[in-house]
């Protein structure tokens, strides 16, 4: 059976529709919290994100605050994040303390990884998944 | 005495004294008729829709129409991808409920007719003769592909479903027949049990293709319809029964659908609107099905192209009854007046709207004498359910 | 007294919060939401608005897909209209036709325009506001 893991944040739109998508099409998810992660996982997912961990991070502090309207200190870190003046361990350690930096949902079965909603991509990455399993020996 | 004389005079709700029925539509689907992804508390599972008939026979409601779906329409709402399938579905409602008519909804390429009609005989006991048939051919792709690889040509869906019909009526009304058509051969067809109710399960159809209008003059009792206007109501209603009797000389009603938000005042009815249908609503899926039906053309203007967008999302295309109880049943007095038969009314929220529906529409609904008040010594025994 | 207004979007986390602001420091406002703008109360505010009507609406396609993952048809407009192809009166028609263009939340008196939710602004904006008034003739 296919193991799909879902990083999220309530309340943001992309995150709580991705989770509908999901479940109205009955494709089991692990669903986590974005404030769940670690610095190994945020190490594992950056390996997987082509682009690198900056493509983990929202890409200008507008951006960010719409989602994060009351989030102040992390729009100085994502600056510095996306004018390139932080090496990717710094980037890492930054978003092991302040993970709401990292954009929602992340989607991934550690092999792909999907980064933000967009439904064409959700219909063809779960094309034939395997969501239970009914011949076990 | 008339087909539907005998309809009448054997108590079938769907022909009382009532000039507006009202009837339901899809609460056995994820979403029943919005697609939306604002909060409610419905789900289409058997426990809310024994709770949602109950209330409608208290309210003297006439029948409950379910939603056939073999998968979703995409979408992030997957809108009615979740469906109790029918047959079991009314079989199990016919159990628990007393009064209200059940039909099921029937996809005539996914199932034999002598299953179909045995199925629905064995239900006209099960309900004590309140069990209905609701044929169609299919039209969305995706789910018909499903069965067969392809959906039936739409002509060639026509000629099938008009087959499996004459198969059907004759399971139901003779024994030992030969039966050689294009598509199914039956040596010797006997079928028992019968179905109990006079004169035969009521049976109804969509369609406002010419093939679709035809089969339902030809074998149904309510073409079932949208309307785009009053006027156009009363035009369909004298299409179809001109139609069905110069052609089969038969008699034929009209049943159209509609979606509520009623609230105590007009500016509520308006922001919940705006709530579920603008804000909430599943635009993917409402695009998803407006090119299916080609809606999407350039020769439509920004503004159709959004109305007919938040008339899906808000009820399935349905007549928008949105306002005040007054306003509301304004709308439903004169459709009764255009010779349409009722109407099926979908909430986004059953258990939490129709109360409020039913304790002011209603009442304005028998002022106005369209609708008369339920009779207090039909006493309703507990569900087999609860015993 | 003070009359505000608000036009806002539910499941916005800007609106949402600007909303629970006001409300939790007893402030009224009629809320409407933003589908409800008309073509001249777009007019009305565009003339408040320093920088006019561009202003109203989102910067780039990507800030308005984080906040409307669902909607399509709006994003080739917004194009548009931030590579200044089009006249004031052309955006305003646009807007009236495709609300969901317009960020929220849109707090205004008429005279004073908040759009989106800065809590700094919050507060300056609504220092010394008459909530209630009690001294009728």
């Amino acid at each position: 059976m296919d193991k799909w893991v879902l990083y999220g944040k309530s309340g943001n739109p992309s995150s709580d529709i991705a989770k509908a998508w999901l479940k109205n099409n009955g494709i089991p998810v692990e669903e986590n919290s974005v404030f769940q992660l670690t610095k190994e996982e945020i190490e594992r997912l950056a390996a997987i994100v082509p682009g690198g961990v900056r493509k983990l991070v929202y890409p200008d502090t507008f951006s960010f605050s719409l989602i994060n309207p009351q989030k102040k200190t992390e729009k100085v870190h994502i600056e510095a994040i996306q004018e390139g003046e932080l090496s990717d361990e710094e980037v890492i350690e930054l978003l092991a303390t302040y993970p709401a930096m990292a954009m929602t949902p992340i989607i991934t079965n550690y092999d792909t990884i999907l980064i933000g909603y967009d439904l064409d991509t959700m219909v063809s990455t779960f094309r034939f998944v395997k969501v239970k399993d009914v011949t076990l020996s | 005495m008339s087909r539907f004389d005998i309809f009448r005079e054997s108590g079938n709700p769907m022909f009382n004294e009532n000039k507006l029925k009202l009837g339901i539509f899809g609460p056995n689907v994820n979403n029943s008729c919005s697609m939306t992804l604002a909060d409610t508390t419905f789900k289409p599972d058997f426990e809310t829709n024994v709770k949602i008939a109950k209330m409608m026979e208290d309210a003297g409601y006439e029948c409950i129409v379910p939603v056939a779906r073999w998968r979703g329409f995409g979408g992030s709402s997957n809108f009615n991808g979740r469906c109790m399938e029918t047959y079991t579905w009314a079989a199990a409602m016919a159990a628990v409920t007393e009064k209200i008519y059940l039909f099921c909804t029937s996809h005539v390429p996914t199932m034999h007719p002598i299953v179909a009609s045995k199925m629905l005989s064995t239900i006209d006991d099960i309900s004590k003769g309140r069990i209905g048939l609701n044929t169609v051919v299919g039209w969305f792709p995706k789910e018909m592909e499903m069965f067969s690889g392809k959906k039936m040509e739409h002509d060639k869906g026509y000629q099938y479903a008009t087959e499996w019909m004459e198969v059907v009526l004759r399971m139901w009304s003779e024994q030992f027949f030969d039966h050689k058509g294009e598509f199914f051969e039956i040596k010797d067809g006997w079928q028992e049990p019968k179905p109990s109710q006079s004169p035969r399960p009521v049976l109804i159809s969509a369609g406002t293709s010419t093939k679709g209008r035809e089969y339902s003059a030809r074998f149904s009792d309510f073409n079932f319809g949208y309307i785009e206007s009053m006027e156009h109501a009363t035009e369909w209603t004298n299409f179809m029964k001109k139609l069905a009797w110069e052609e089969y000389k038969r008699e034929i009603n009209t049943f159209t659908t509609g979606f509520v938000v009623c609230r105590p005042t007009e500016k509520e009815a308006k922001e919940f609107y705006n709530y579920y249908v603008r804000e909430q609503g599943d635009w993917e899926v409402a695009n998803i099905i407006c090119d299916m039906f080609g809606i999407e053309s350039s020769s439509n203007s920004a503004e159709f192209l959004t109305k007919a967008r938040e008339n899906f999302i808000g009820g399935w295309g349905g007549w928008s009854f949105v306002g005040t109880p007054e306003q509301v049943a304004d709308e439903m007095i004169k459709l009764s007046k255009t010779g349409v038969s009722g109407t099926l009314v979908s909430f986004l929220d059953y258990m939490e709207e129709m109360p409020y529906f039913n304790e002011n529409v209603l009442p304005l609904l028998e002022q106005a004498g369209v609708r008369n008040p339920i009779k207090e010594d039909s006493t309703i025994t507990e569900p087999i359910l609860n015993a």
